[in-house]
């Protein structure tokens, strides 16, 4: 329904609109998961509660709704169970691929095929959630390739190639990390010029699933997603006073040749990815979309707590090389 | 078959034995132009009864041998009255037209004291030259928009000419141009009706006890009936307006006995923006509506007269964007098409038959050109098609009783959401369409017991058939790994029964006649629907789809007790009503929480996502209007209350409906200050909206997301606002007059809220606090109009 955003800004260009206060009731915060599970690798949890509606959000208020201090356990179908280390000090070293984390495990890993189930416990509040890993649907590798820019050979974006299994249900989100030939945007603290995260790519936030296309083999273009502290039209420069593309800013989604990138390429469990998805719908600005609660599977609280396959392919950004992956 | 046998029986036990009898039967018409009068009034003076013409200009009598004084009238025309000692079968009445120069006043009830006197509860007529005088949006006259200024019928939000009846849907409102339905009755998101309002005789909506002719929805009836043109000479009328012009042309095909009229409207705004648009980078993006009426018929015979009325009306929306090679073309509308054919088989007995065809579509087409890209199209379209075949007879056995009877069959066919594209080398095309058979046999006897006693009771009995060829995806919950959903396909041949539904709807209404100017007046009716109308917006848009009842999803139910008190004063000059009504709806649909429009289109079926609840709603209506007199007008005042109930929303509480209003007001008033100058103004108020506000922010990967709280639960401010209107007429000539009207929308330039938005202000990871802020759009300021319109 992307439809109507160009018809409520037809309304926005012939309407007024000011600023009103509107009073919320106080119905107490809730706890936020925000945690996976990815084959091979340790359980990444984080742990908040949910902020006044109208409240300024900083990192102060974030760094305050953490909860550090409640008891996580992650058992699986495996017959496996552990207790969660608290990593709560100090927050912003806790940086997994594609977000912060404040619990995680430290021998359970995870395993296609195996169903995981979380619960976090504090004073007499009781939240749990269960997901499965699915079977990762690899890209097919040697045909991904870099393409100009239209009109300008400075800039490219990537061409995938997909072939959908046979069996329907396939969801996959797509994320690219970049090391740009600019310095990044964001403080990083990677050493070795890497952005810190993993961001989605960008149309449709990188969601796909193969309801409408299962079984099919297609091409498709895949632009850089923007990561949460830009704005649209935003692109990373070395010099401040050098726009990058004097024409129309537009930017967004397109990498500069030479960047090094890695693509994650993940399989989803369903509802899981149904959080994912429904994120797009949450707060539609206007009078044709409804209010939609994010599709959480979160017992007892909000967030999401997703199993996850991922395979990472390494490219470089440039449309003349006979095999762009690199390592 | 049954039902016909009992018809037949009841005929004939009103016919025996009544030779002694005279029978008188007839038409009212217009002296100027041959246009049947609908409603008109037919009174035998000595006894002191009468009756309306019906939707033909039809009326019968049987009386007792003597020697009777009939009389007619109706509104703007000279009364005519004849005597008659033996039965006449052809009586026409041919009313001329008061000159408007008279101050007596427009906005006239049919019969001064119809609203004391009839049994009909909660109905109201319009004519058109009333909906004339009352100040509009930028200047276009609209029948619905007269509607809400009425009690117990809501508007949806700011300028929109959906209309919400008792605490009733928007799919609730059963809307009959020339008896065809029309399923969406707005142009341009709803700020404008799709009916001309030159082409337009008159209009009745019902929202209390509908009569049993009237079948399928829930909260009420607005039938409206097209003119028929002009059968005695050519005329044209038109008018030139800031966003449209139209003109209407009429006139006879044969003198006397069959005439035609044609009706064409369209919006220009696009051609004036164009230039403008043009130097953007949306060069090619428009928005334009037309829409045509036509009708003409032909006097066979004494006895017999055909019909053939159409409607066509479109929006077309496109929107370009050359940065990203961006088209979209979206266009809707409706079609309608009836032919009908009138039979008098005697003076007691009067007969039409009705085909009619009436359709709804929608499209939504998406291309994507960039030059390294391969184009992509998408294609969306969803729609409604109908082929209805009526048949209603009217009796008149004698004096007590008019009884009316029938049969209607309609094959529906639903295309709720379809979908085709391509992209590159691909192309899909997802189709799932719905078919179904709708019935109704009905009979509806208007019985006057005595003086002071009228009743009117009617049996109607309804079914519907969904039928193949059909596909039920069902839903298997089992989590699978990775599973989008494990579907079972029950798949259904061209012909077979996937569910049958059938009912019957009771109606019953009486009036008890306190004395000459009060009356009091009981109502009750039940009755199904078998339509719905899903949305997932908070307004009313051309995406919203149309659903059959199906094997999941049962037929609404419906259910309302008014009572009402009507008084009239001063020689009928003050006319007073209160109603109350009490009203329970079942089987009422709404999308799931989860629902994501538009993620799973065509390749499962849309009533999967689903949900279903009740409906409850009641209200205080009060009414006073002052009918004659240089200064008339009304006052409605609504005071009531409506609410849902659904398990699978709100955590299964009661929860306000969307347009639930407490408080609507409107106040018109009209001034004929002199001969050639009238004054018009409109006040509204009316309770705000309710709205889902949020509870709490929580972020996820760096975005705020918005926690909801309860379903409605906030309401926004009040809404009001005053327009004015003034007309003037250019001097009149003999072939020709005009008139130039002023009007003012909003003239206090209140700023009413028409959504409210969330916006996070600022960027995470920026370093700056981000906060949340809370936006009302208005929309419609002050917004002064003025159009020209002619008549020769």
């Amino acid at each position: 329904m992307k439809n109507i955003n160009y018809i409520l800004i037809l309304f926005l260009i012939c309407s007024c609109t000011k600023e009103i206060d509107i009073v919320i009731p106080n119905n107490g915060r809730q706890f936020v998961v925000n945690g996976y599970i990815e084959n091979n690798q340790i359980a990444k949890i984080l742990i908040t509660r949910s902020l006044p509606y109208f409240d300024p959000i900083n990192d102060n208020s974030i760094g305050e709704s953490l909860v550090n201090d409640a008891t996580v356990t992650i058992s699986n179908s495996l017959g496996e169970s552990e207790v969660l280390t608290p990593a709560y000090s100090p927050f912003f070293t806790n940086l997994t691929d594609t977000w912060y984390y404040n619990y995680s495990t430290s021998t359970m890993k995870g395993v296609e095929g195996a169903t995981y189930t979380i619960t976090i416990e504090k004073d007499d509040t009781l939240v749990s959630a269960i997901t499965t890993i699915p079977k990762l649907a690899p890209l097919t590798k040697d045909s991904l390739r870099f393409l100009y820019r239209a009109d300008d050979s400075t800039y490219c974006y990537l061409l995938g190639h997909w072939e959908d299994p046979d069996t329907i249900g396939n969801c996959i989100r797509a994320f690219t990390q970049t090391k740009p030939i600019w310095t990044s945007t964001f403080d990083n603290i990677h050493p070795d010029g890497w952005d810190d995260l993993f961001i989605s790519m960008l149309e449709g936030d990188g969601n796909y699933n193969d309801e409408y296309v299962n079984g099919w083999s297609f091409s498709f273009p895949m632009y850089k997603g923007r990561g949460f502290w830009q704005e649209w039209g935003q692109q990373e420069t070395n010099d401040e006073n050098n726009e990058v593309d004097g024409s129309t800013g537009a930017t967004t989604g397109f990498w500069n040749i030479g960047d090094s990138i890695a693509l994650k390429w993940s399989s989803w469990d369903r509802k899981s990815w149904d959080f994912w998805r429904s994120l797009e719908f949450n707060n539609p600005a206007g009078p044709f979309g409804a209010p939609s609660q994010a599709n959480s599977n979160v017992d007892g609280g909000l967030g999401v707590f997703s199993g996850t396959s991922s395979e990472y392919i390494y490219l470089k950004a440039d449309p003349e090389l006979e095999n762009q992956l690199s390592n | 078959m049954k039902n016909i046998i009992y018809f037949i029986f009841l005929i004939s036990v009103f016919s025996f034995s009544q030779k002694e009898d005279i029978m008188i039967s007839g038409y009212v018409k217009s002296a100027e132009s041959g246009e049947t009068l609908i409603g008109a009034n037919v009174v035998v003076k000595e006894l002191n009864i009468g009756c309306t013409t019906n939707n033909y200009g039809f009326f019968s009598f049987t009386l007792q041998k003597g020697t009777y004084t009939l009389e007619t009238s109706y509104i703007g025309y000279e009364n005519k009255s004849i005597n008659v000692s033996k039965s006449i079968d052809n009586i026409i009445f041919n009313l001329s037209n008061i000159s408007y120069l008279t101050d007596e006043v427009i906005v006239k009830a049919k019969k001064e004291d119809a609203n004391i006197k009839n049994a009909d509860m909660g109905k109201i007529e319009l004519e058109v030259a009333q909906v004339d005088q009352i100040p509009v949006l930028m200047g276009e006259k609209d029948i619905l928009k007269t509607i809400q200024l009425l009690p117990g019928i809501q508007s949806g939000s700011e300028g929109s000419s959906g209309f919400y009846v008792r605490g009733g849907g928007p799919d609730q409102n059963l809307i009959l141009l020339d008896e065809a339905v029309v399923y969406n009755a707005s142009h341009l998101f709803g700020f404008f009706s799709v009916f001309n309002s030159d082409a337009i005789n008159n209009v009745d909506l019902i929202k209390g006890s509908m009569p049993a002719n009237y079948g399928g929805r829930l909260s009420s009836v607005l039938d409206i009936n097209m003119k028929d043109g002009n059968n005695k000479k050519f005329g044209a009328t038109g008018g030139i307006g800031l966003i449209s012009s139209k003109i209407t042309v009429e006139g006879p095909l044969k003198k006397d006995t069959s005439s035609f009229i044609i009706s064409a409207r369209r919006t220009y705004f696009d051609i004036f923006a164009k230039p403008f648009v043009d130097t953007t980078a949306f060069a090619g993006s428009s928005y334009y509506f037309y829409d045509l009426t036509t009708k003409a018929n032909y006097q066979i015979s004494p006895k017999d007269k055909i019909f053939l009325s159409g409607y066509f009306g479109r929006d077309v929306f496109n929107f370009n964007s050359e940065d990203w090679g961006f088209n979209i073309n979206m266009p809707w509308g409706n079609a309608t098409a009836s032919l009908r054919w009138n039979h008098l088989f005697n003076s007691k007995l009067f007969m039409n038959t009705s085909l009619i065809f009436s359709e709804y579509k929608y499209e939504f087409n998406v291309s994507q050109e960039l030059d390294s890209l391969p184009t992509s199209t998408t294609n969306m379209f969803s729609g409604i098609r109908d082929w209805n075949i009526k048949n209603d007879f009217s009796y008149y056995p004698n004096v007590k009783h008019k009884i009316k009877f029938g049969s209607n069959y309609i094959y529906h066919k639903f295309n709720p959401t379809s979908f085709s594209g391509s992209y590159d080398e691909f192309e899909l095309e997802e189709i799932i369409n719905y078919y179904a058979h709708e019935y109704g046999l009905y009979i509806n006897d208007e019985y006057s017991l005595s003086d002071r006693i009228l009743m009117n009771f009617g049996l109607r009995y309804s079914g519907f058939i969904q039928v193949g060829p059909f596909e039920r995806h069902v839903k298997d919950d089992s989590e699978q790994i990775g599973q989008v959903s494990t579907d079972t396909i029950i798949q259904y041949d061209r012909g077979d029964i996937v569910e049958t539904y059938s009912g019957f709807e009771p109606r019953f209404s009486i009036r008890y006649l306190i004395n000459e100017s009060s009356s009091l007046k009981f109502g009750f009716i039940q009755n199904y629907q078998y339509l719905h109308l899903t949305s997932v917006a908070s307004s009313s848009l051309p995406t919203d789809v149309w659903l059959p009842s199906s094997d999941i999803v049962q037929p609404q139910f419906g259910r309302q007790f008014s009572l009402g008190y009507y008084k009239n004063f001063d020689k009928n000059k003050y006319e007073t009503s209160a109603e109350v009504y009490y009203k329970t709806m079942k089987n009422l649909v709404e999308y799931e929480d989860s629902y994501i429009p538009g993620l799973a289109i065509g390749v499962e079926n849309i009533d999967n996502n689903l949900t279903f609840g009740d409906g409850k709603s009641y209200g205080l209506e009060l009414f006073l209007a002052k009918r004659t007199g240089a200064l008339n007008g009304w006052i409605g005042y609504t005071l009531s209350k409506t609410t849902r109930e659904f398990n699978e929303l709100n955590n299964g509480n009661w929860y306000h409906a969307k347009y639930d209003r407490p408080h609507d007001l409107s106040i018109v008033l009209n001034y004929q200050i002199s001969k050639r100058l009238n004054l018009s103004t409109v006040f509204v108020y009316a309770s705000g909206n309710s709205l889902t506000i949020p509870r709490s922010v929580y972020i996820i990967e760096g975005n705020p997301i918005t926690e909801w709280g309860d379903r409605n639960s906030y309401r926004m401010d009040p809404y009001h606002r005053m327009d004015v209107a003034l007309t003037l007429k250019n001097k009149e000539t003999k072939k020709y007059e005009s008139s130039w009207t002023l009007s003012i929308y909003n003239i206090y330039n209140r700023q009413n809220p028409y959504f409210i938005y969330f916006e996070p202000d600022g960027l995470l990871g920026s370093g700056d606090d981000v906060e949340i802020k809370a936006q009302q759009v208005s929309i419609f300021p002050i917004i002064p109009s003025i159009s020209w319109n002619f008549n020769f």
